[in-house]
């Protein structure tokens, strides 16, 4: 999952990205509303968390661009204007949700995770494919009922794969979402994770969850009979 | 509880009621009188009536005893009486009504008789007339003169009963009484009706003042239809209440602002305390943590003593204490301590103020105000820019001005730059400026007598002036 966090206060920019990057985000983060808009038009983000108040650009100018550029990427509006036009301007003007400051970290963190759900059509934290059961709010996979004990980012694989299921995904897509601009174009990170991943998720003699499409990406998705 | 219809209505139906009996008294009293003069032209009628049948008889004093006028006094039970004394007070004839009683032996002469009140032998009160007159000869006489110088002369004292006067006046009293007691219950009517009638615009101005709370201090006493007695009353309360909007709001803004300028750091304080807890990591990043703690304890005590600045100077709690003020050595002196970031940020700066000016000011408020405009200048003025302070006096005016290059400032920019928590790119580059120096910067002035204005000079040197009229 790839967010990013347009946030003028420096501290908070460091704060929330980090608690974001520990929740297994990819996050890109700026404090200026023009970068924000470049990042916004030139990435594919899965929630933009954005503050109104920001130099270069304000936030529902940036979010009414995108939104007349067709952008439908799901935007939280995160600011210290708590009045209720202030809320309605907001929504008003294509924001998906809205959380005043002073917030709670977990609540920023549930409704992001939320908002990504949405993105990709589903409305609970739980996912099952045959078997194998993914909690997103736990952040915890069981198959069969055995818990499968997985790093941060092999879950934020397997989640992002299981949030496409049945979709073919290519490298640079998981790339983009899971490793942000951290990863070098020329490593084999993302196949070797998805090696290790299918080995932890497979339990022996059983048909694997993700198959891969050579030249194309993986898919996720129950094994036909 | 004191009421004003009460004491009203007692006092105008006690002042009715005065006057009422000072009313009744006084036809009391002229009836009386008219009574007592025709009971006393009466007496003195019956009175000379008997004189003249009294008459002289060879020295003998006789009444004509077949008159009329003896029947009245011989009548049994009658309440007239007579009695006549020859000149040594020698009783010589009385009327039967008398009995063996005396009456008193009071006189006057026929042309002015003496009057009096007593009480007749019968125990009730009358009035008596009393004179001494000389009785005319009787007809048997012929050849003397009718009166002559030898003639006997006698006492006449006739007295008659009060009853008929008593019962005029028993009446007359009775009929004030029922008349004044009509009156006042009439008058309780009235008078209350007039009192609540009279006291209606008061209970309004009452009601009004009841729907007034908090929220609704806009409302205003209507001054169009009160009655004149109440007009001073109503501006006064519509002044206060003009007042205690204004400071209502005042500090509804303060807390508005201070809660909103007060989310960004609290909201850094907690996400940064909550990824500590929630994800710990080694020294260096708890030092970090540490190190945006201080500066966000830096903002918030910036943002607190900024506002309450603002609200004790609004409030008019801020004293002001003058005393000559050398402008220059001022400048000078609030300079620098911003002059190590001014070289930081390659300004060219030029302080340009006379050593010959002085003020009568406060020399800590104007100083306030000096670091305030300068503070502004080198956080604003973009890097290598320029600034220039330069002061002058002429005419009695004083005019300093503090003049730096901008590059992002409209003239639609400069009524929004003494606005609290106003800043052209809503950035937060620095701790310190939390959006209130400016508006500071304008209360202080005003306290002092000065004025401040924002004016831009071509597209990009904006100019902050203080102007201020100078004591003779």
């Amino acid at each position: 999952m790839k967010v990013l966090l347009v946030e003028d206060s420096k501290l908070l920019q460091r704060s929330v990205g980090m608690g974001l990057r520990k929740a297994g985000y990819a996050v890109d983060v700026t404090g200026d509303g023009a970068e924000g808009l470049w990042y916004a038009e030139s990435n594919q983000y899965d929630v933009i968390v954005l503050d109104l108040m920001l130099p270069g650009l304000d936030g529902l100018t940036l979010l009414r661009r995108l939104r007349t550029q067709g952008k439908d990427t799901h935007v939280l509006i995160l600011t210290a204007k708590d009045t209720v036009p202030d809320r309605v301007r907001g929504l008003q003007s294509g924001a998906d949700d809205y959380l005043v400051k002073p917030f709670a970290l977990e609540e920023l963190l549930a409704r992001v995770q939320a908002l990504c759900r949405r993105g990709y059509g589903r409305k609970t934290s739980r996912l099952r494919i045959a078997d194998m059961e993914i909690d997103m709010a736990a952040r915890t996979v069981t198959r069969a009922g055995d818990v499968i004990d997985l790093t941060a980012r092999e879950y934020r694989l397997l989640e992002y794969l299981a949030l496409r299921r049945g979709e073919v995904v290519s490298r640079s897509e998981i790339e983009e979402h899971i490793y942000g601009e951290s990863v070098d174009p020329l490593s084999n990170v993302v196949d070797s994770t998805i090696c290790v991943l299918r080995k932890k998720i497979t339990p022996a003699g059983q048909a694997p969850l993700i198959v891969t499409k050579r030249g194309l990406g993986y898919v996720m998705d129950a094994p036909t009979e | 509880m004191k009421s004003i219809q009460t004491h009203l209505t007692i006092g105008l139906l006690g002042s009715s009621l005065l006057i009422l009996g000072i009313g009744a008294a006084v036809i009391h009293f002229a009836t009386r009188t008219l009574l007592f003069r025709e009971f006393d032209s009466t007496l003195r009628a019956k009175a000379m009536a008997l004189a003249a049948v009294t008459k002289v008889d060879k020295g003998r004093v006789e009444l004509d005893s077949a008159d009329e006028l003896l029947q009245e006094f011989s009548r049994p039970h009658s309440t007239d009486y007579f009695q006549i004394w020859d000149s040594n007070g020698k009783p010589l004839e009385r009327s039967p009504s008398l009995g063996t009683n005396d009456l008193p032996r009071w006189f006057g002469t026929t042309g002015s008789p003496r009057f009096w009140n007593l009480k007749l032998p019968n125990g009730r009160p009358g009035r008596a007339i009393g004179f001494q007159f000389s009785p005319e000869r009787n007809e048997t006489d012929e050849q003397q003169p009718s009166v002559t110088a030898t003639d006997p002369t006698v006492t006449l004292v006739v007295a008659s009963s009060l009853r008929s006067v008593a019962r005029t006046l028993d009446a007359l009293t009775g009929a004030l009484l029922l008349a004044a007691a009509v009156v006042l219950a009439g008058m309780v009517v009235v008078v209350r009706l007039i009192v609540r009638r009279g006291l209606a615009p008061l209970a309004g101005v009452a009601d009004h003042a009841a729907r007034i709370d908090a929220s609704s201090l806009g409302l205003r006493f209507p001054t169009d239809s009160l009655p004149v007695e109440l007009l001073p009353i109503g501006h006064r309360l519509n002044d206060l209440l003009a007042r205690l909007e204004l400071s209502f709001e005042r500090e509804r803004q303060f807390t508005a602002d201070a809660a909103h300028e007060l989310r960004t750091p609290i909201a850094e304080l907690r996400s940064l305390a909550e990824v500590a807890l929630k994800w710990p990591e080694g020294t260096e990043t708890t030092t970090q943590s540490f190190r945006d703690a201080l500066e966000i304890a830096r903002k918030m005590e910036a943002v607190a003593i900024g506002l309450l600045s603002l609200a004790r100077c609004e409030a008019g709690k801020q004293t002001v204490r003058r005393e000559p003020v050398a402008v220059k050595e001022l400048v000078d002196e609030s300079w620098h301590p911003l002059a190590d970031q001014a070289g930081r940020r390659q300004l060219h700066v030029a302080l340009e103020v006379p050593s010959d000016i002085h003020l009568a000011t406060d020399r800590a408020l104007l100083g306030l105000v000096l670091a305030n405009l300068f503070s502004n200048a080198v956080e604003y003025t973009p890097v290598a820019g320029t600034v220039r302070v330069s002061a002058e006096q002429h005419n009695g005016q004083f005019r300093l001005s503090v003049a730096n290059t901008v590059d992002n400032l409209g003239p639609h920019d400069l009524p929004h730059l003494f606005e609290r928590f106003w800043r052209k790119d809503a950035s937060r580059t620095s701790p310190e400026h939390a959006g209130l120096g400016l508006s500071l910067a304008k209360a202080f002035t005003e306290l002092l007598g000065m004025k401040i204005r924002a004016d831009l000079v071509g597209p990009d040197i904006l100019v902050l002036s203080l102007e201020a009229r100078m004591a003779a």
